[in-house]
């Protein structure tokens, strides 16, 4: 375990290494947060409602999907699709260290920098905006939702390790990882909540994985949810990580058979 | 040309730029679908400011963004010697020497979606709009590029920014909404955002009949002042330039 302790501090320290890098990244979430908040604010203004969402509830869903994104949406997983393409990946198979541990370490270690910068900004942000805030104060619904986010993280890191995969096939990932990316800022809920668009898509939605990433987190801390549907969406994402966990593992056994370390 | 050697790559790649027009036109829908007015905006007008968004940024993106993205990696590998030396404007060549032949999707999406508007009566417009708003794009362009090529030109002192690029699209989308919305005792907000702003929003407007002269003006103001600009601070940099063995 001390040297994937290491692998996340080595993360951490990378990150801190290229300061400027780094704060052009939180630069560009804050304007991303920026322009979603004040579309809400205008949309939604105080004491109207939209779609079962009051002004405060849908100003606390705007931060925490901003929050949560931070936390959830990065991975340095992106980076085994390079590391197959440029024949790297053969250094790590020589390792004693397990591939997928080496990839969650370096996880750890990122998403705890932006967890750290993107609290600061939060709370600053919260500090010069002001806004109508919903505080959850049930243990049941603060708990889950920290369970539905260690899930959100898992299925993200599956997922982008799955797209990462198809490097063994494809010599070009990036094009698929952008198709994916904007089919998942949609169907997470990040540019709005999924409820809104309404039956049969909603339920549609539902049944995929990707709610779970950022809608279904943010629904359970607002309390919008009964609690059959907050056990029975844990149990969704809970299987939806194991099923893709499994087809991570298939897809990975068939891809080292495929591998020749072209680039080496 | 040589990007549509991969063709499923080429292929990929429109598609990727089409779905994310057609979910930011799809956003506005399900926007409006609840409200029917949005800081003065009725929701064929704000409809309109989504397909109006895809072409400027679809127009933009086709003519700039390969070369903002190179611009870059040439200052990184010291490769912008050999345009230094070429008896071309330097920043001519910087920003033109590429097209992205896939953000022709968004801009198609968006003329096709701007039809449908006028079609199917959602909103209405004057024949003489078609042709007053030309400009205005023009000008929302000008605003963008002068923004944008400046940010990029940071490269020259920072050549291992990898992020400024993502920064720029984040910065682009303030463009989508209506610049309204960063009002209300965020006044210093708004000042910082207002050129941005205008970008999208005056072609718009116009295209609706509608002709707000104090926007209109400062659109202008702005177009000029932003390009002169970028071109001033673009000059500034390049005695920094070192080249790769510098």
């Amino acid at each position: 375990m001390k040297k994937y302790w290491l692998i996340a501090r080595n993360t951490w320290d990378e990150i801190v290494t290229y300061r400027l890098n780094f704060s052009i990244w939180r630069v560009r979430q804050v304007f991303q947060f920026l322009s979603v908040y004040f579309l809400w604010m205008a949309v939604i203004p105080s004491r109207a409602s939209l779609g079962g969402y009051s002004h405060s509830a849908i100003l606390t869903y705007v931060f925490l999907v901003t929050l949560l994104t931070s936390v959830v949406f990065t991975s340095k997983s992106i980076g085994v699709g390079d590391e197959i393409t440029n024949g790297n990946l053969s250094n790590f198979l020589l390792r004693p260290v397990n591939y997928f541990r080496y990839w969650l370490a370096r996880d750890v270690g990122d998403k705890a920098m932006n967890l750290a910068f993107g609290s600061v900004e939060m709370t600053i942000l919260f500090v010069l905006l002001r806004p109508s805030f919903v505080w959850q104060r049930s243990l049941f619904y603060l708990s889950f939702f920290v369970v539905s986010v260690v899930l959100a993280i898992a299925l993200f890191f599956f997922f982008q390790f799955l797209i990462s995969s198809l490097a063994f096939w494809v010599y070009e990932v990036w094009s698929v990882r952008f198709l994916s990316m904007i089919l998942l800022t949609f169907l997470s809920g990040g540019l709005f909540p999924l409820n809104l668009v309404g039956e049969p898509w909603y339920t549609i939605f539902r049944l995929l994985p990707f709610p779970y990433l950022l809608y279904f987190p943010v629904k359970v801390y607002l309390g919008q949810l009964p609690v059959v549907e907050v056990f029975g969406g844990v149990m969704i994402a809970g299987l939806w990580v194991f099923l893709l966990r499994a087809l991570v593992g298939v897809v990975w056994s068939r891809g080292l058979r495929e591998y020749a370390a072209v680039g080496r | 040309m040589a990007f549509v050697a991969y063709r499923v790559n080429f292929l990929n790649s429109i598609f990727a730029a089409s779905c994310w027009s057609c979910l930011i036109i799809l956003s506005m829908f399900l926007l409006t679908s609840r409200v029917s007015r949005v800081f003065g905006w009725s929701r064929g007008e704000l409809l309109l400011l989504a397909g109006m968004y895809n072409v400027v940024i679809g127009l933009f993106y086709f003519l700039f963004s390969k070369n903002l993205d190179e611009l870059q990696e040439l200052v990184h590998l010291g490769e912008l010697d050999s345009l230094l030396l070429k008896p071309v404007d330097s920043q001519w060549l910087v920003s033109f020497s590429q097209v992205s032949w896939r953000s022709l999707a968004r801009l198609f999406i968006g003329v096709l979606f701007i039809s449908f508007l006028f079609f199917s009566h959602a909103v209405s417009f004057r024949w003489i709009s078609l042709v007053s708003f030309l400009p205005f794009i023009f000008l929302g362009i000008s605003i963008m590029y002068g923004l944008s090529f400046g940010i990029m030109t940071l490269s020259v002192w920072f050549s291992n920014l990898h992020n400024l690029r993502d920064l720029l699209f984040y910065i682009n989308t303030i463009t989508r909404y209506p610049g309204e919305i960063y009002h209300g005792g965020r006044e210093l907000l708004f000042i910082f955002l207002f050129p941005l702003t205008l970008a999208v929003i005056v072609p718009t407007r116009v295209l609706a009949g509608q002709y707000y002269w104090g926007d209109l003006c400062w659109s202008v103001v702005f177009g000029v002042v932003f390009f002169v600009l970028s071109r001033k601070f673009w000059q500034f940099a390049l005695r920094y330039y070192t080249s790769a063995s510098g």
